[in-house]
């Protein structure tokens, strides 16, 4: 790709400034060159990619001043936490803040996820870029999963022995895989001192890394993805896109540098530190007795973005609703971009899936029974709600354009299938994640959240 | 402009553009990011400090407090004993005696107590949250920290983690603890204490093996249903049996009663004469032979006279079998080989005259209303199945049921018992000393199918009770041994006749004699180097008293010469203490010009007189023994040894120690020897 500047690389051995300057060049591939300004509006993004980038930031700055303080080992780690909240000025900010960004930061991942996907920024040429961000995906769910442990209280041995007994679900080596990870048979100063690592310098590296790259993948598929008013993809001009290949639409507005969406980024970073300080004061990071192994609480809840998870096994035994499912939805995420049967962008009609009605009418009760009867049989009701919930609008979609048809049935007929399974796993995940954090308490009964007997 | 207008102006301006959103998010952020650390200026103890300053500046000694005064965090921070206690951030003045008079906390200094506040921290006494630096998190039971601070009333529990001796600060503690062995506590849960010892109880269950020669099916009933009816002092609980079940047991223990050793002798009765003179002369007797050192029996006026050692008299007459009776005053280990009561050597007279008087204590309204069904063999088979249940055989002995093997609870580390463990009952404070307390006074609230009977405590004894248990922690259990304060005694059996002899007339249920036996009577240790061998014969014969004002004293045994000789030689040979061989003290030291001098000392100096009885006319000391012809009992080594430091021949007495210099000390010596009881020439 041909770069206006003008250094050559190998330059800076002759002269220390020129490095300067590429390093610039460098920083500017981590952002678009050119960004269009309809697409620095809040409504494109909701600039929830740098939202989620903001929360990383603040985890690593309060994550290194959290570091100052702790000791990963027992039971000297509960004694910081207490030192933390007590002793050290602010200390209990600094703690709330780590928490409340990290919920945050899985939360913004999903829906940052979501987006992507409903805006169809996945497709080509962004496929790598959606593989990297369910890369960040899992990295995050783990960076939370290995920070949850380091408190050493009831709900952090607890949350990590649940997680760790679903991986020894595994056939052949869970067992196995389980020692790894905790670095002996159950949760100990082994494991506490391994999720240390893994927290403070493993999974950081490993997310800097993969940002690094998710951003810079930004920038070489040609900055932000917006659409037209006829669906037609917009390319802003001087992008390497536009200049690599025949654009395929060039939008004749206004385009500013890459300073102009660095700059809203940092005003929606400091938005969400913000809330983010607010939360903490308002609310401080919970810390629970001592862990003791001897006494399990009851319920013994995973962390909320498990909980979902954790709903799901008490239907389904472990091996399938902790290791089968799981696949299959981290398989299915990673598939999404290379899904051709799914959708098809080349007609007009490309995005129905089968063109016919009876098909779609016999394939789409087909699936639908098929789940039902499955989450009936296993008393799954509160899974089965969004089940019903996408039967119906995929039948309300079944029907083909009529002149009687409303606009949104007409959008729902027009739907890919992806859509039908993203809509339905998101719902899943939502209704089954507030189910099990807010709807069950001890061995997991029905509770009502406002403690109604 | 319309007002919709003028907010959108306004807002433009300050949001209106990018740089201006920035400004203003920054700014929101700047203010935002600034409440932590005013909030940390504004905490809660450094308010208390403030406080302080405030307090101690109107004060006399001002600059001093002033400059011992550190502000910002204080902890105490003993790393192995994992000890960080941050109380005095709040607690500055816990050091500073010059504050006693304040009363408002956090500024109350601490009282004085025997151990440094850097020797052991603040939590393992008053527990509660020894890192925080909140009045909550400190204090109260949180999501973060189970076990609240220690209410005061328990705090003596915190001292019995260690302490096993009987210590003079901790009157609740040591109560609790006889309360655990009196009421037999530890007949039905094991408590291993500190030192490896196991409670011992101290309360003596009768046998039931011949239950049905001594009372009746229907007292049994009744006394089931309710112990405290027939004697207001019955250490036995209620086990809430319904009458039906009550009926039962009664019915099953006479079924299974053998006849007793007593039994099977011939008792030649002496008819004594009929009419009120009987009864007077038995009233009489009762008081010369001091039954009331041990039995109790309440007046006409409802109080109770006399000893806990032995059971209640009151109703006697309605329980016991007259002739079971008289056969008991003979031989009391021919019923019971344990008993506690001596074989008192009664002549038939004195047998007849004392059952007339205990036959006399009735209650005809007892067991007016009392009327079984004849027992059949389903009763009499409930009755065993209750009485295994029940665990009637932790206590008493029973034909046919053997004792049961862990029927209760283990309470060795009941003071650590994590709060997961307990089931509270609704509405009640969730902290282990409210469970304890609560479960001693109503235990089967706690539950159905519980099987521990109600005792009959008042508040005080509950809450000693609550603090003699709470001091059961794990840390007690793994102190390390030398820090165990214990008062543990390998148990001692007198040998040979005169060792049958002690056997016989029981003399350990009263005294002590190295480490074991009963705090009624002195401990005779070292009675062997105290007195002198013809007051002990004397005494042996005919027990006088030393303390005129008590009503429970030593009674007279009837024994022959032959065995006040046995006893006597027994005790001064083997009840020796260590260096008081005849080189402790010169005699000759003591002649009359000491003598005279001492007297001196002892009227004038010291005045002993305060307490002691020399002249009975005169003198008017009822706090210590009377020593009016205490030449004739004690021995000169003794007296003086005594009076050098009393603490060591006896610890825990009331006698202060005077510190005499040795002079003053052979005065008062030689002045006391020469106290006789039968002055024979020269007094002085």
């Amino acid at each position: 790709m041909a770069r206006p500047m003008g250094i050559q690389p190998g330059a800076a051995l002759h002269n220390p400034l020129h490095a300067i300057v590429r390093w610039r060049e460098d920083f500017q591939r981590m952002m678009s060159s050119r960004v269009i300004e309809s697409q620095l509006g809040f409504r494109v993004t909701w600039y929830l990619g740098a939202l989620t980038l903001g929360c990383f930031a603040i985890q690593v700055a309060t994550g290194l001043l959290l570091m100052l303080y702790y000791h990963p080992s027992i039971p000297q780690a509960y004694a910081d936490m207490k030192d933390l909240e007590f002793v050290v000025s602010s200390g209990y900010m600094l703690r709330s803040l780590h928490r409340w960004s990290a919920h945050a930061m899985v939360f913004l991942v999903f829906m940052h996820m979501a987006k992507v996907f409903y805006r169809k920024a996945y497709k080509p040429p962004r496929e790598l870029n959606w593989i990297v961000g369910v890369f960040l995906l899992l990295t995050t769910l783990l960076l939370s999963y290995t920070g949850y442990l380091l408190p050493w209280d009831q709900l952090s041995y607890w949350g990590t022995t649940v997680g760790a007994n679903i991986i020894s679900s595994i056939p052949v080596v869970g067992a196995n895989l389980r020692f790894y990870l905790l670095g002996g048979h159950t949760v100990n100063a082994n494991a506490l001192l391994r999720f240390y690592v893994l927290h403070t310098i493993m999974f950081p590296l490993l997310a800097i890394v993969l940002i690094g790259v998710h951003l810079w993948r930004l920038h070489e598929d040609g900055g932000m993805y917006d659409v037209d008013k006829n669906g037609n993809p917009i390319v802003p001009e001087h992008s390497p896109l536009a200049l690599a290949e025949a654009p395929i639409r060039l939008e004749e507005e206004k385009t500013l540098s890459y300073r102009e969406l660095l700059f809203r980024e940092v005003i929606g970073i400091e938005a969400i530190t913000v809330v983010l300080f607010v939360l903490g004061l308002l609310w401080r990071a919970p810390l629970e007795e001592l862990a003791n192994p001897l006494h399990t609480p009851n319920p013994a809840k995973a962390p909320w973005y498990f909980t979902g998870l954790q709903e799901l096994l008490h239907y389904f035994p472990p091996f399938v609703a902790g290791i089968i499912l799981p696949v299959l939805i981290v398989g299915g995420l990673f598939f999404i971009p290379f899904s051709p049967f799914f959708d098809n962008v080349t007609t007009a009609h490309a995005n129905q899936w089968f063109r016919r009605k009876p098909i779609r009418m016999v394939i789409a009760t087909a699936l639908i029974l098929a789940l039902s009867v499955l989450l009936v049989r296993v008393h799954a009701w509160d899974a089965l709600l969004p089940a019903l919930v996408v039967a119906i609008l995929l039948l309300l979609g079944t029907e083909s354009a009529s002149p009687l048809a409303r606009g949104f049935r007409t959008w729902l007929s027009s739907r890919p299938l992806s859509f039908w399974v993203m809509t339905l796993f998101l719902m899943e995940a939502i209704v089954l994640t507030a189910v099990g954090t807010l709807f069950r308490g001890p061995s997991w009964a029905w509770v009502w959240p406002w403690g109604a007997q | 402009m319309s007002l919709g207008n003028q907010f959108r102006t306004v807002a433009r301006f300050f949001v209106g553009t990018a740089p201006r959103r920035f400004a203003a998010v920054s700014v929101l952020l700047a203010l935002v990011s600034a409440i932590a650390p005013t909030k940390d200026l504004l905490s809660q103890w450094r308010h208390y400090q403030r406080l302080y300053v405030q307090l101690i500046r109107n004060r006399p000694d001002a600059a001093r407090l002033k400059h011992r005064f550190k502000g910002g965090i204080n902890q105490i921070w003993i790393p192995e004993q994992h000890v960080v206690d941050r109380c005095s951030t709040c607690h500055v003045a816990l050091q500073e005696a010059s504050l006693s008079d304040v009363r408002k906390q956090p500024f109350r200094p601490h009282p004085p107590m025997p151990h440094s506040l850097t020797e052991f921290g603040c939590v393992v006494c008053h527990h509660g949250q020894g890192a925080a630096t909140t009045v909550e998190e400190a204090h109260y039971s949180t999501k973060a920290w189970e076990q609240p601070i220690l209410p005061a009333r328990y705090l003596e529990s915190s001292c019995g983690q260690c302490h096993m001796d009987v210590l003079e600060g901790t009157p609740r503690l040591n109560q609790g603890r006889r309360l655990l062995a009196r009421y037999g506590c530890a007949h039905c849960h094991a408590i291993t204490q500190p030192d490896g010892t196991l409670v011992v109880p101290v309360d003596e269950p009768p046998s039931l093996e011949h239950v049905a020669e001594k009372t009746t099916r229907e007292w049994i009933f009744a006394w089931i249903k309710n112990p405290q009816a027939y004697a207001a002092s019955a250490t036995m609980p209620n086990y809430r049996f319904s009458d039906q079940e009550a009926a039962d047991i009664a019915s099953f223990l006479v079924a299974q009663s053998t006849p007793s050793e007593n039994s099977r002798k011939q008792l030649k009765n002496v008819a004594p004469s009929p009419g009120d003179d009987a009864l007077q002369a038995g009233t009489s007797l009762y008081g010369t032979l001091f039954c009331s050192s041990c039995h109790a029996i309440q007046n006409a006026a409802g109080n109770l006279v006399g000893g806990d050692l032995a059971p209640e008299l009151t109703r006697v007459g309605s329980k016991v079998n007259p002739d079971w009776l008289r056969r008991w005053l003979q031989t009391p280990q021919g019923y019971d080989p344990k008993t506690r009561m001596p074989r008192y050597r009664y002549d038939k007279k004195q047998i007849a005259l004392l059952s007339s008087f205990l036959l006399s204590k009735k209650d005809d309204d007892f067991l007016a209303n009392v009327h079984l069904p004849e027992p059949d063999q389903q009763s009499i088979a409930r009755g065993k199945k209750l009485v295994g249940d029940y665990g009637c055989t932790a206590c008493h002995r029973v034909n046919g049921v053997n004792p049961p093997e862990s029927f209760a609870p283990d309470l060795s580390r009941i003071g650590s018992k994590p709060l997961f463990q307990v089931g509270f009952i609704r509405g009640m404070p969730e902290t282990l000393p409210d469970y304890i307390a609560g479960k001693i006074r109503d235990p089967r609230a706690f539950g159905p199918a519980l099987k521990m009977p109600t005792f009959s405590l008042t508040d005080v004894q509950v809450e000693s009770l609550a603090t003699a248990l709470l001091a059961q922690t794990d840390r007690a259990v793994t102190m390390p041994p030398e820090l165990v304060r214990s008062t543990a005694h390998a148990k001692y059996h007198p040998g040979g006749e005169p060792g049958r002899l002690m056997e016989d007339l029981r003399c350990q249920s009263c005294h002590i004699i190295n480490g074991n036996g009963g705090d009624m009577a002195p401990d005779l240790t070292s009675e062997g180097s105290a007195v002198q061998r013809k007051w002990l014969l004397d005494f042996m014969n005919n027990p006088n008293t030393l303390r005129p004002m008590l009503i429970r004293r030593m009674p007279k045994f009837n024994l022959s010469d032959a065995e006040i000789k046995s006893l006597s030689d027994y005790m001064l040979t083997a009840y020796q203490a260590s260096g008081f061989d005849s080189l402790a003290l010169e005699t000759s030291a003591l002649n009359a010009d000491a003598a005279a001098r001492g007297k001196q000392l002892f009227y004038t100096k010291y005045a002993c007189q305060s307490c002691h009885i020399v002249d009975g006319k005169k003198d008017k000391g009822y706090v210590g023994p009377t020593l009016a012809g205490v030449g004739d009992r004690l021995t000169p080594v003794w007296i003086y040894k005594w009076l050098k430091n009393p603490n060591t021949l006896s610890p825990g007495t009331l006698m202060p120690n005077p510190n005499l210099p040795d002079g003053e000390a052979r005065d008062l010596t030689a002045f006391l020897v020469r106290l006789r009881a039968h002055p024979k020439g020269d007094k002085k």
